[in-house]
């Protein structure tokens, strides 16, 4: 748990820290630029199951058709008394990028998904000893999400891109119920919506 | 113009968003979720325990009275449903209790769905916290919902204990169930002529501590209970089983399509199975 909060951590960092010498140079195609592990962009993201507000950065490739993000994220105390952590991978793909003009895009579809793990004694991915085996078949930490959504963004000049995204996702054992009883619980009482903002440098 | 093919765009993407939100809104949800362990209620959905303690105030206390128990929902929402049905058809019975496991995995989402069905029940209905409703965030959830995990209350010369009991997930440390507060909750002191104690998890189950198996038993033989009703293991038993004149009745899961009814009064405790 400590190392994925580093992790996320060093992503956060680093993204932020990236030497502005790098850009100055003339760089049409970053991924040649930079070594690989630096990463390429920042997100913020409000809500989407993975925080209130969930920070992070990672990488993009094949002209910003693949991304991995690593994300922290963290729900304030509301009617509980704790607050939530929890660190999410995140792959994206964006298989469209149209061009709008004027250093406008838009990128209609994406596809991905998520891992996210909530940090925490109340929150397990093996079974604790208090259990005898197999008395929970699932677990409460390690959750799998799901999602479709879009971005419509602008270059700075290009690579250096702004992205409003939005992502329409589903979390896997929240899924798991609807399937089971389709008729008490609709598909939007499933879905949510995540709102974010990348940059890339 | 190159901007022209701009607005087109935007204005494209903004009315998509727009129709999702007026889609999502129509059917009457959020559609931000922070986390699937979120404590994040709307306010009918917060205090319910308090809310219903308020109504069955309200009641005609009658010396015998009958109660409605529904057993483990836990995800069984098409049997929580025609169950809730079944018993808003009948109108002998004063209130109901849920006896805990509302939930499967402790999810914020669930413990709405689950209640979303409970309150179709026409009577007020109370619960008690079961061991998957302790998961992940899960008490906290349970406490913004519902109310303190240990709680009672008088229903004429009838108390009514309701207490967390899931030692397993508590780790045997020894607070689960709290006899202590069972005992001063049971003092036998004339203020009540018999109570009924209401936990998830029967004391004769592996999941309660068995070093407090003895006290608890002791705590209802003392404080004058006459029946003792839980859930949990998915099966309807009716036993004396610690021959001191105390009922220990567990409810069947809501997968066995039947909810019991509870007649108590002076000397008097009939259990019947209500099948639907």
């Amino acid at each position: 748990m400590r190392g994925a909060l580093l992790l996320a951590i060093l992503a956060v960092a680093s993204s932020a820290t990236v030497p502005h010498a790098c850009r100055a140079e003339e760089e049409p195609d970053r991924e040649e630029s930079l070594p690989f592990y630096v990463p390429s962009q920042a997100k913020l993201q409000f809500a989407g199951n993975v925080g209130l507000l969930s920070a992070g950065g990672g990488w993009s490739w094949w002209h910003r058709t693949v991304d991995l993000d690593l994300m922290f994220g963290w729900v304030p105390p509301m009617q509980g008394d704790d607050p939530i952590y929890i660190g999410t991978l995140e792959a994206t793909v964006w298989p469209v990028e149209l061009q709008l003009g004027d250093g406008w895009n838009l990128r209609p579809v994406s596809v991905g998904g998520t891992l996210s793990l909530t940090f925490g004694d109340d929150y397990w991915v093996f079974l604790p000893d208090r259990y005898p085996s197999k008395y929970y078949w699932f677990n409460t930490a390690l959750r799998i999400g799901a999602f479709v959504g879009g971005s419509v963004g602008r270059a700075f000049p290009a690579p250096r891109n702004v992205d409003f995204y939005w992502e329409l996702g589903v979390t896997d054992l929240e899924l798991w119920i609807f399937l089971e009883n389709p008729r008490q619980i609709t598909f939007w009482d499933v879905l949510h919506l995540a709102l974010g903002v990348a940059v890339a440098f | 113009m190159a901007g022209g093919r701009q607005a087109v765009g935007f204005r494209r993407v903004v009315l998509a968003a727009l129709l999702v939100g007026v889609a999502w809104g129509a059917a009457g949800c959020d559609p931000f979720s922070f986390s699937p362990h979120q404590v994040r209620f709307s306010e009918s959905e917060r205090d319910l325990t308090r809310k219903n303690l308020e109504r069955i105030r309200g009641l005609p206390q009658e010396e015998t009275f009958k109660i409605a128990v529904f057993g483990d929902t836990q995800g069984r929402m098409t049997e929580t449903e025609d169950g809730v049905e079944a018993l808003d058809e009948r109108d002998d019975v004063s209130f109901a209790i849920q006896v805990g496991d509302l939930t499967d995995f402790g999810f914020t989402k669930e413990f709405r769905w689950t209640q979303r069905l409970l309150a179709e029940i026409d009577v007020p209905v109370l619960t008690v916290i079961g061991n998957h409703d302790h998961l992940g965030n899960g008490s906290e959830l349970y406490e913004a919902m519902y109310g303190p995990l240990n709680h009672s209350f008088f229903f004429g010369r009838t108390k009514f204990v309701f207490l967390d009991d899931n030692s397993r997930e508590h780790g045997f440390d020894g607070t689960v169930p709290d006899l202590g507060w069972l005992r001063r909750e049971l003092p036998d002191d004339g203020s009540y002529d018999r109570a009924v104690v209401v936990s998830h998890v029967p004391p004769t189950d592996p999941d309660f501590d068995p070093a407090l198996k003895d006290g608890f038993v002791e705590a209802l033989r003392r404080g004058g209970a006459v029946l003792s009703l839980h859930g949990h293991v998915h099966d309807f038993s009716d036993d004396i089983p610690f021959d001191d004149g105390v009922r220990y009745v567990t409810a069947d899961g809501m997968e066995g399509r039947n909810f019991l009814v509870v007649t108590i009064g002076p000397g008097r405790v009939e259990v019947e199975q209500v099948f639907f």
